[in-house]
Formats: C-alpha cells, structure tokens, sequence
C-alpha cells in the first residue's frame, strides 16, 4: 500500500513537475522519440507492404524477415548498435525502428493482400492502370488494416522507448535507471503509469485516425475474411 | 467487311499452365445485337470474352473492334470504350453507390459534378431509386448490385458492353425482371452486347445470335436461337440445349388458335357475348368502357364485380404470339381461359387450354 501512496506522492510533488529534467520535459523527450522513430517506421513500412502486397512478390521473404525481426530483442539491439557507432540517438531510435517496423509492414501487406480478387479485376477491367488500382482501391481499402498495424507499434515502440535511458539519453525510462540505482520504487512505478498514459493517449488518437481514414462502407468489418 | 462490331479471327488462348481454352475461334457479331456465348461451365465463354477488352491477351489470333485490332489500342484506353459486367458485382466497397457509377466518366476526366448527375439519371434508367445513390454497396441487395453494376458499365455510353454471367448469383424472380429490363434497354440504348451464360433458356430470352461453345473451347454452333433449337449442328449441342428443347421451340411457333367466345359485363352491369358464344358460363370478364378486360368475376359474384374482380393479373395473349405465350396465358388465368387482346388490348375472346395443347401436339407431329 505505501508502494502506491508513494507513487502518488511522487507523481504530485510540483518539484517533480518543473524544471529541466522533470516530467512534462521527459515526456516531451519520449514522446519525440517516438514520433520520430514511427514516423521513420512507417516511411519504410507502409511502401514496403504496399509494393509486396499490389505485386504480390517478395510476400514470402516480407513476412520470413518480419518474423525473424520481431524475434530480436530491442535491448541486445541498442547494446549492439551502441558499440558498432557509439553513443547518441542513432542506435535507440535504430532499434526501436527495427522494432516498429514488422507489425506496420505485415499489416500493410495484409491489407492488400485481402482485397477481394473480384473488386480489382473489375477495377482494371473498368480501364483503370495499375497505379489506379493501388491509389483508388488497393490503398484504401488496406489502409484501415495497415492503420491496425500502426497502433499495434506505437504501443511497442511508446512501451520500449525507455530503453533509451539505458544510454543515458531522456525520456521517461531516465526515472526507471535512476530509480533503480537508487531503489526509490515509487519514482519507477510513477514512470511506468505515466508510459502506460502516454501509450494509451497515442492509441487514443491513432484510432480516430484508423476510423477517419476507414470508409463508411467497410468500417463495419475492417478486416473481414 | 460491314458493319461487325466484334471479330474473332482465328483466335486460340493457352494459358500458361497448358490448358487450351479457347481453339481456333472465328466469330463475327453484328453491330448493335445481342450475342450470347452460351455452354457448359469451362469452355471458354468468360476467356473468349476477356480477350475483347484485352483483359486476357491471346495465344494466336487477332480479335477486332470496329475493323481495329485491340492489340494496337492501350489497355486502359480499350477498357474505358466497353463497358463490363461479372457475376460477383466488383463494386468498390468503399464508394458509395453513385461513385461506383462514376468510375468510368471520372477516369475520362469528367467532373466529378457531371459524372454525378449521369450517375443519378442512371440509376432512374435501371429502376433504382435515386435515394440509393448515397449507399454503399454493402448496404444493397445483390440484385441491386447488380444494377448498380450494369449502370457503372453504361456510364461512360460505351458503343459495347460485355456482360460474364451477370445474372447467374440473383434468385430467380430478380433474374427475370434483370432480363427483361436488360432486353428493355437494348431497344432504347444502340449498343452492340456480347453476354455470357451458361444457362440456355437465358440466351434463347435475349440473344439474336447465340454461339454454343463446347469443351476445349471449341465453337460448336453460332446461329439464331431458333435455328439451334429447332437444327443443332451436333450432337453435343442437341444434348446440351436438351430434352426440354421442344418446349423451348414454343418460344418461336406461331400459330392461329380458334379463339372462343366469353361472357362480359362492363361496368353498368351489361352483360354480352365476345368472340361467339360462351361456353363458360361460371367466370364472367369485366370490360371496361374501351372493350379491354379488366378482371375475371365469377357469375355468382357478378352483382359486386368492382370489388370482388379478380385482377387479369396473368398474360394476355396476342393472336399470333407464341405457343409458349398461349399457354402461359391459360396457366396464369384463374379462369383456366386465356385471354386473347388486339393490339389495343381490345378483347377479341379467349383461348381454351384444350385448343393450345392441340395446336401444340400439332406442331410436335409435324417436327418428327
Ligand atoms: N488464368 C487461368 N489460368 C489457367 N487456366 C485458366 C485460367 N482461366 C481459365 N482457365 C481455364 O480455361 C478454361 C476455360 O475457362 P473459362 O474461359 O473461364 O470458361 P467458362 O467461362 O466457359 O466457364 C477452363 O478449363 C479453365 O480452368
Ligand atoms: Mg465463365
């Protein structure tokens, strides 16, 4: 019980909310880390699956490579990255990368991949080109299921951004190391609620997002089949 | 050459994997008919048709369109001239109804305000109401996809359409008024249609010309359909139009039936005599001023005819009309009568089932 007491001592100390290493400005740390590390996820992601998924070529080694991507644990990563280039913010926003990108990319694939055969063939058939059928059918109709994808990352990524703390760098996982050393619990558990806030607002939005880009006429079952 | 809109010249397709399914097809189809490829499923009626708008390119041979090889025209350029209909709609789930209709006037260029307006005059022409334009395709019965899908083939006013078992996946009642509203707009709309079905009775409805394909894609037969029903080149046509041809040759059997009379009443009570005399006396027609019937009453009803009238409801028959529209007419009347009209739809008597049978046997002794 006083674990979470002091959780709430700590999280409403106005001495924790102010200055340069307080919470809003770790936040504003992770939550830059984040944005940058989707954003450059989705870059690579969402054109990678498209391209798979409209050419129905490479599926096979997209999703092998997802796979076995996903089967790499983010912190080896970040060791490893960190002694190949050094210290900075290359190698934690690599690997959160590497960490971002699989659930994107065998979502935006996926949702290419289901669109129904019959619905391109008449598609093409109505005289429209091959970048037609992506632009005016394949991309909307797998943008709610790639949006899928998106969500699923930026739960992960928020979740693991705080390896970055491992190198001392910002963000909320700077109270994790230094509440460890420390062994001040309540700091530890006061970070881990304000990552679990963070996740859930971006979540928050990324689903309104995932509805405005999802036509009235298939919102009823994004993923059917 | 004339006036053919669609040529086949020589044309065989192999697909990659070794099948042949279409074989040395040569194949002219007139301009402005309605031409059916008809045949058992797997025989190349949907290939033979896919390689019209180059959606399947062939192994051999050229097809034309209007003297033009497709093969020199772009794809997409091909495409947007024909319009096209399957089986499964192909709507685009995340448009709405009109959009869908739009797609072709749209890829032209036009204005998405032009390319409204046809889209919503369109859905008048194939018997949708305009409010439906706002739906998505989800939201429609598959006979109203249906509809929406010949209105988005129609949509740019393409010279041809080319239509691959369009009505095969609607049940039977919509499939009926699908036909008869296609035939409908084939009278008020010029355009050459090549349709594929698998289903006879279909093509000898709508077809001019009806080419019969046989396995391995060959062209077994290509002729009116009285002329296939009534003289299969082979024996595989003759087994694949079937047992029940004779009756599908009443379609096109006219024959002068002896019309008998009936008893009237109008509309004042006035009871007479059309077409000689009645030998029913227990169903009485109601005319009405102009001489047209307008239902059957039975005698004991006859003194409250405007309420207890029996709508004629079924065909009426026209003297010179097919044997099978004859006896539709008989089996559709409750009296058991059929009920014989002018061209003004003036009563001129009525036809008794016995003499329709008659004149049926008639022509099947004459046929053996
Ligand atoms: N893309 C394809 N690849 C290989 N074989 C095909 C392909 N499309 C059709 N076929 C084969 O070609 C033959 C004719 O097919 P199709 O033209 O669809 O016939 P139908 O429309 O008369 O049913 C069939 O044996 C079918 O299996
Ligand atoms: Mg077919």
């Amino acid at each position: 019980m006083n674990l979470l007491s002091g959780m709430w001592q700590w999280l409403t100390d106005p001495t924790n909310w102010t200055g340069t290493g307080a919470i809003p400005a770790r936040m504003l740390e992770h939550v830059a880390y984040s944005g940058v590390v989707m954003l450059v996820a989705v870059l690579v992601a969402v054109p990678l699956g498209l391209l798979v998924g409209h050419t129905g070529r490479g599926a096979g080694v997209v999703i092998g490579v997802s796979g076995a991507l996903r089967a790499l644990p983010t912190l080896g990563l970040l060791t490893l990255f960190s002694l190949l280039m050094g210290l900075g913010l290359v190698p934690p926003l690599l690997a959160l990368v590497i960490l971002a990108v699989p659930p994107i990319l065998t979502a935006t694939y996926a949702g290419v991949a289901e669109v129904d055969p019959a619905v391109k063939d008449a598609a093409k058939a109505q005289g429209m080109t091959p970048g037609q059928v992506l632009g005016h059918v394949e991309v909307p109709l797998a943008l709610p299921v790639a949006m899928g994808g998106i969500r699923n990352a930026a739960l992960q990524v928020i979740a693991t951004a705080t390896v970055a703390a491992y190198i001392n760098l910002g963000g909320l996982g700077r109270y994790l190391i230094d509440g460890l050393a420390v062994r001040d619990y309540s700091r530890m558990l006061g970070s881990v609620l304000l990552v679990a806030v963070l996740a859930l607002a971006a979540d928050a939005v990324l689903a309104a997002l995932q509805r405005a880009v999802s036509s009235p006429g298939i919102r009823t079952s994004p993923t059917e089949k | 050459m004339g006036n053919h809109a669609i040529s086949f010249r020589e044309v065989r397709k192999t697909y990659p994997d070794g099948t042949t399914a279409v074989d040395d097809l040569t194949l002219d189809v007139p301009e402005g008919s309605l031409t059916v490829f008809v045949g058992p499923s797997g025989c190349g009626k949907t290939t033979s048709l896919r390689m019209i708008n180059r959606m399947v390119e062939p192994t051999a041979g050229t097809v034309e369109v209007n003297g033009q090889d497709v093969s020199t025209v772009p794809e997409a350029q091909l495409r947007r001239s024909m319009g096209y209909v399957m089986q499964a709609s192909g709507l685009l789930p995340h448009r709405t109804v009109v959009e869908n209709i739009s797609t072709v006037p749209r890829l032209l260029g036009q204005s998405k305000r032009a390319a409204r307006e046809r889209a919503e005059e369109l859905l008048e022409t194939i018997g949708l109401d305009r409010g439906l334009g706002g739906r998505y395709p989800s939201q429609l019965s598959g006979g109203q996809q249906q509809r929406v899908g010949v209105a988005r083939a129609l949509a740019a006013d393409p010279p041809v359409l080319l239509m691959d078992e369009p009505f095969s996946a609607v049940d039977p009642v919509v499939r009926a008024d699908l036909q008869r509203e296609l035939l409908d707009l084939k009278q008020r709309l010029n355009k050459t249609i090549v349709f594929v079905t698998h289903d006879m009775d279909e093509a000898v409805l709508l077809g001019d010309r009806v080419a019969v394909f046989a396995r391995g894609g060959r062209l077994a037969q290509y002729a009116s359909p009285e002329k296939i029903l009534r003289e299969p080149a082979d024996q595989f046509v003759s087994d694949f139009v079937g047992r029940d041809r004779g009756f599908r040759a009443l379609s096109f059997d006219t024959h002068d039936i002896p019309l008998s009379g009936v008893l009237t009443v109008d509309g004042q009570g006035h009871t007479a005599e059309v077409g000689g005399p009645a030998g029913v006396t227990d169903w009485v027609l109601e005319v009405n001023s102009a001489g047209q019937p307008v239902g059957w009453v039975t005698s004991t009803q006859s003194a409250e005819i405007t309420d207890q009238a029996h709508r004629v409801g079924g065909s009426l028959h026209h003297p010179g009309g097919s044997l099978r529209s004859a006896l539709d007419a008989a089996l559709s009347s409750p009296s058991g009568l059929a009920v014989a009209v002018d061209d003004d739809g003036r009563l001129l008597g009525v036809l008794r089932p016995q003499d329709v049978l008659e004149a049926i046997d008639k022509v099947r002794e004459s046929r053996q």
